[in-house]
């Protein structure tokens, strides 16, 4: 059975590389219906196995493909059957696609991950396993614990708005995350246009600098995978696929 | 900024590898992607303060022990059916 691997759908047509080839080195083609087009991997036997490998080809490509022009990024592994399907999708679609291409032209995505350099006194301190001696013990540990997980939220809420003061205004949009770990205050995406990149880097590296009890990681830019809105309530569901 | 600790170079592939596992475009129906029963949404917390050698043995236990050198992750139906791999 042919496959057709969907690595990225760009504004109007586009001049794609010459060399350029998909991550199992087939030729691409441009699939155009209304104004955009569909970057495909042609004759792809089946779907690819998601190996860490391919899942960098894959970006590698989208990221040479966004050099040409406003482009949504494709959700790794994303095929189907045949090129009507494809263009069907585009035609139920089309508004929230062209939306999309329209709102995220000329942006980029980076992610910043921040974590306490060393273990602050209440990150890692987990209530004892040990069972309590009685009920008033019980509620001790409760309380004990209760607190100690609002001074981590309380370190994290603070941390979240110092560095939303150092980069909110170069920010378009951003998504955040505030203390997904105990390990870690903040992880957080922010779609930033991409003359800004080096002046973004530089706020952070100025943010990072000045919190030397902080470990940030930096990385992007990418195209921007977290700010597409053409994904799980439209397409996904036109599919009744399981939602995540 | 400093040197990236060893630590925070995985967290960089590990964001990366999730956001092109999980974010983007949805276009297909056809498959979707899972690890170990975990919602990719949550792929890049849950591996991520662990060393690439425990995230690949994970990723082959996965896998029922299939033998890789590189991660592997599963795929699988829209009824929940594992994909074998090649």
């Amino acid at each position: 059975m042919i496959w057709y691997y969907v690595y990225a759908i760009v504004q109007g047509t586009i001049s794609l590389p010459n060399d350029l080839r998909g991550i199992a080195n087939e030729p691409l083609s441009l699939l155009t219906s209304r104004g955009m087009s569909a970057v495909v991997g042609a004759a792809v036997q089946e779907p690819p196995e998601p190996r860490a490998a391919l899942v960098l080809a894959h970006h590698r490509l989208v990221s040479k493909i966004s050099e040409c022009g406003a482009t949504l990024p494709v959700q790794f592994g994303s095929t189907v059957r045949s090129l009507e399907r494809l263009e069907h999708i585009f035609n139920e679609q089309y508004e929230t696609l062209y939306d999309d291409l329209i709102r995220l032209a000329g942006k980029v995505e980076f992610g910043v991950t921040v974590l306490w350099k060393q273990s602050t006194d209440d990150a890692g301190g987990q209530a004892s396993v040990k069972p309590a001696a009685s009920g008033a013990e019980y509620m001790r540990r409760r309380l004990t614990e209760y607190q100690r997980e609002k001074r981590l939220r309380t370190k994290a809420e603070a941390v979240q708005e110092s560095l939303a003061a150092e980069v909110s205004k170069l920010a378009a949009e951003l998504e955040e995350q505030v203390l997904p770990r105990e390990e870690m205050p903040l992880r957080a995406s922010y779609l930033v246009e991409a003359k800004d990149t080096d002046e973004f880097r530089r706020r952070i590296e100025q943010f990072s600098e000045r919190n030397g009890e902080l470990e940030v990681v930096l990385v992007g830019p990418w195209p921007p995978y977290s700010f597409v809105t053409s994904r799980r309530d439209d397409i996904a569901g036109m599919f009744g696929a399981k939602n995540r | 900024m400093d040197e990236l600790s060893p630590q925070s170079r995985d967290i960089a592939l590990v964001e990366l590898l999730d956001r092109v596992l999980d974010k983007g475009v949805i276009i297909s129906g056809d498959i979707t992607i899972s690890v170990a029963d975990v919602d990719l949404i949550y792929l890049g917390l849950r591996v991520l303060l662990t060393t690439p050698d425990k995230l690949e043995s994970q990723a082959r236990r996965s896998t029922d022990g299939e033998g890789s050198d590189d991660l592997v992750l599963r795929v699988r139906d829209r009824a929940g059916n594992d994909i074998p791999p090649e």
